[in-house]
């Protein structure tokens, strides 16, 4: 009960940075005059937040141990694209002094390794003391 | 074999002295029930002469050994190994089940004799009715079903002596005589109690009575 | 029947949880503002280090005006223009007094105000250059000629060449890191002027009109004759060209920026030891209640036969897990925001800022995770040792 509670409530919470961090907290670079490849990490990063928290509600909601086993490992690999986005798959700006890659990029790491971390010792809890059938 | 000679004790911040030049003696295989009102010092003359109070002047000797004197090393020897002491209240570690409880405190450093230490626990917590309760927590054990757990602690090591502050107050008629018939039975087997008690069952088990 | 010992520490650990998570708190944030304190204070001297090696000229002349534009440039490297005529460098460099002099051209970013792959570009006289030379950390080539370039140290070279305004220039060298925006620079040689800036045209980069005409410098850097006075030589510039100057004086703007270091380090540990005092007050509190709530339980374990000995290496190895575990964490969580935020940091204090090496940052963690446990098994250890010398029975007595 307090397991499912409390780690549904981070999940929500970090899919919420996910997406507050690239557009209200740490801004991607204005893309009034030129749309740079921020604005699409941007974009990416809004659907990654969304999908992070829903699964984060999912979890709430399954009593089942090894239901809630596999969405925790998902997370796992969201926490990664988090980070994947902006640094392989879409990338930031280059420049060493844009916003996004002096705000919004540490930012990203910073929620990647928290989710990842309590994803990977959620799984290993629900995996070795829990022992799903 | 226990002597106590000329103790005296004062509380700190107390004006009363509770204990005064007191002269005590205990001898191998007796049960010696301590009479006396409430504040004459029973629970005092129990403590020091379990070498858990050092009194103010006046010395314990166990087998010729001065209690105070000795070592921290030595005098834990003692505790663990030839004095029990089942205090008035039912203290535990709460964080430890019964069977932990009882056995755990005696398992620091060597354990080569802990799975014997297990089996006996379990023998007695069976012979006390309580067999079945190993697993529970303290707190979920009742005044009655603690006291029976604090005294199997005390006696686990086989101690030569055993000394019990008030082992039946406010228990019921049936537990306290199993207590007794316990205690009794641990004195048959060569040991020596002593107990603190306003409870006229006690003095009737006892061999001796010392009203203080 | 799990009967491990480590199994039965942290069970004790969990008996008195909410205060030992108070301690471990506690912990983790002391050790975290130490790690933050510690890598921002060694970030911002290894910053000023570098920067002493670029100041490299004893006087600068810029446009008039613009004499904060280029302080700023020397300090944080942030783009700013400013041009005067090329034909000033010529008229000053015959000055009396003068042992050497060299010109650069700064250009601002060149396309749109942010762009994948925008940097800055400085024109230099490699002839006559004394300035960019020393800030070389690694040679390709040994001259510089035609397009090749030398490049800030976060400039990504790939296959030895950059590629800009879809041409591919040839790197000869890069520079030391200077933690600061200079580092996402490019050094053109001054001939290759025109044809760079057509090239940047032909992309659609917005330029201005002084630009495209070419024929300006944007500063002029001179080193004196040892007997030379500033003054004397300054008058006769003054003379030459006219009032269109400003003087920047690089070496000093050294001195005034180590005294913004220490004026930062100085806030840095005010605010380190005012909280770590603090912090200090409430381990020693915490570790007082844990023992106050432990005392009964000594007593027991002393009445039927612990040794003393025993007792307080079982506390100490309590506080010490606790302990050992809250500083790797808070260590840990520190470098968690202060490595990727390091740029940003630096930015904020307006300071050249350069991070430590992992190795380096590893060694500091380290020597906190040892210098905190310290602290915090050294507080602990009076009420360790009060609490396992309390008569047993008094313990045992003012609990019931």
């Amino acid at each position: 009960m307090k397991n499912r509670i409390s780690i549904s409530i981070l999940f929500i919470l970090s899919g919420l940075l996910v997406v507050l961090i690239p557009t209200v907290l740490f801004p991607v670079c204005s893309a009034e005059k030129m749309k740079m490849a921020c604005y699409f990490t941007k974009k990416a990063e809004i659907g990654l937040g969304i999908v992070i928290a829903a699964i984060g509600a999912l979890y709430f909601f399954f009593k089942n141990e090894g239901v809630r086993l596999g969405l925790s490992l998902s997370q796992i690999l969201l926490a990664a694209l988090v980070v994947l986005y902006p640094t392989k798959l879409i990338g930031i700006c280059k420049n060493t002094e844009m916003a996004c890659r002096v705000k919004t990029l540490p930012a990203l790491i910073v929620v990647t390794v928290l989710l990842g971390v309590v994803s990977i010792g959620n799984s290993l809890y629900l995996a070795v003391f829990k022992k799903p059938e | 074999m226990l002597l106590a000679e000329n103790i005296s004790k004062r509380y700190k911040n107390s004006r009363r002295t509770v204990l005064e030049k007191v002269n005590f003696k205990l001898e191998e295989g007796e049960f010696c029930a301590i009479t006396g009102e409430s504040g004459s010092g029973k629970s005092t003359i129990l403590a020091v002469l379990a070498g858990i109070l050092r009194p103010d002047s006046g010395k314990v000797c166990l087998d010729d050994a001065d209690l105070y004197a000795l070592s921290d090393k030595d005098l834990s020897y003692i505790h663990q190994r030839k004095i029990g002491y089942v205090p008035q209240a039912n203290i535990f570690l709460k964080q430890y089940n019964i069977l932990d409880n009882i056995v755990f405190p005696y398992l620091s450093g060597d354990t080569k004799n802990g799975q014997e230490l297990f089996e006996r626990a379990r023998a007695h917590l069976e012979i006390l009715g309580i067999g079945d309760l190993w697993d529970r927590y303290p707190y979920e054990l009742s005044g009655g079903e603690q006291k029976r757990a604090c005294l199997i602690r005390a006696l686990l090591m086989k101690p030569q002596i055993v000394i019990c502050d008030e082992p039946t107050t406010g228990l019921d008629g049936k537990t306290g005589k199993k207590i007794l018939t316990y205690l009794d039975e641990y004195r048959k087997s060569g040991k020596t109690i002593l107990a603190a008690t306003h409870d006229d069952h006690v003095k009737a088990c006892a061999t001796r009575v010392w009203n203080i | 029947m799990s009967r491990k010992k480590g199994n039965n520490l942290f069970k004790n650990i969990a008996s008195h949880g909410f205060y030992n998570a108070c301690l471990l708190a506690t912990i983790l944030i002391l050790s975290a503002i130490l790690f933050a304190s510690a890598v921002i204070r060694q970030s911002l001297n290894t910053g000023m280090k570098n920067m002493k090696k670029r100041l490299g000229s004893d006087i600068m002349l810029v446009p008039k005006g613009a004499k904060e534009n280029a302080e700023d440039l020397l300090l944080e490297g942030s783009r700013n223009t400013f041009y005067f005529d090329a034909s000033i460098y010529e008229k000053v460099s015959s000055i009396d007094g003068i042992a050497e002099s060299t010109s650069q051209i700064f250009l601002k970013s060149l396309s749109a105000d942010c762009c994948s792959s925008e940097v800055e570009i400085v024109f230099f006289d490699p002839e006559t250059d004394f300035v960019v030379g020393p800030w070389i950390e690694e040679e390709y080539a040994k001259t510089l000629s035609g397009n090749q370039v030398i490049v800030g140290n976060s400039i990504t070279v790939e296959n030895g060449v950059i590629r800009l305004f879809g041409q591919e220039y040839p790197v000869v060298a890069k520079m030391a890191k200077t933690g600061t925006a200079l580092d996402s620079s490019v050094y053109f040689s001054k001939e290759t002027m025109p044809d760079v800036i057509a090239h940047a045209e032909e992309k659609g980069s917005f330029l201005t009109k002084e630009q495209l005409e070419g024929g300006i410098i944007s500063s002029v850097f001179i080193n004196l004759r040892s007997e030379a006075k500033l003054e004397k030589v300054l008058e006769t510039v003054h003379q030459t060209i006219g009032d269109i100057f400003d003087v920047v004086y690089p070496k000093q703007l050294n001195t005034s920026l180590a005294g913004n270091l220490s004026r930062i380090t100085g806030i840095v540990d005010i605010i380190t030891y005012a909280l770590g005092g603090l912090l200090i007050v409430l381990l020693l509190l915490f570790h007082s209640l844990i023992m106050k709530g432990r005392k009964q339980e000594v007593a027991l374990l002393r009445i039927l036969g612990r040794t003393r000995k025993t007792l307080i290496r079982e506390l100490l190895s309590e506080v010490g897990v606790i302990s050992l575990s809250g500083t790797i964490i808070g260590c840990l969580f520190s470098m968690l925001i202060v490595f990727p935020f390091g740029t940003y940091i630096g930015m904020q204090f307006q300071m050249p800022y350069l991070g430590p090496s992992f190795a380096k940052a590893l060694l500091t963690m380290l020597l906190i995770v040892l210098f905190v446990s310290a602290i915090s098994l050294l507080t602990s250890i009076l009420f360790i040792l009060h609490v396992t010398h309390v008569e047993p029975y008094l313990a045992l007595r003012r609990e019931e």
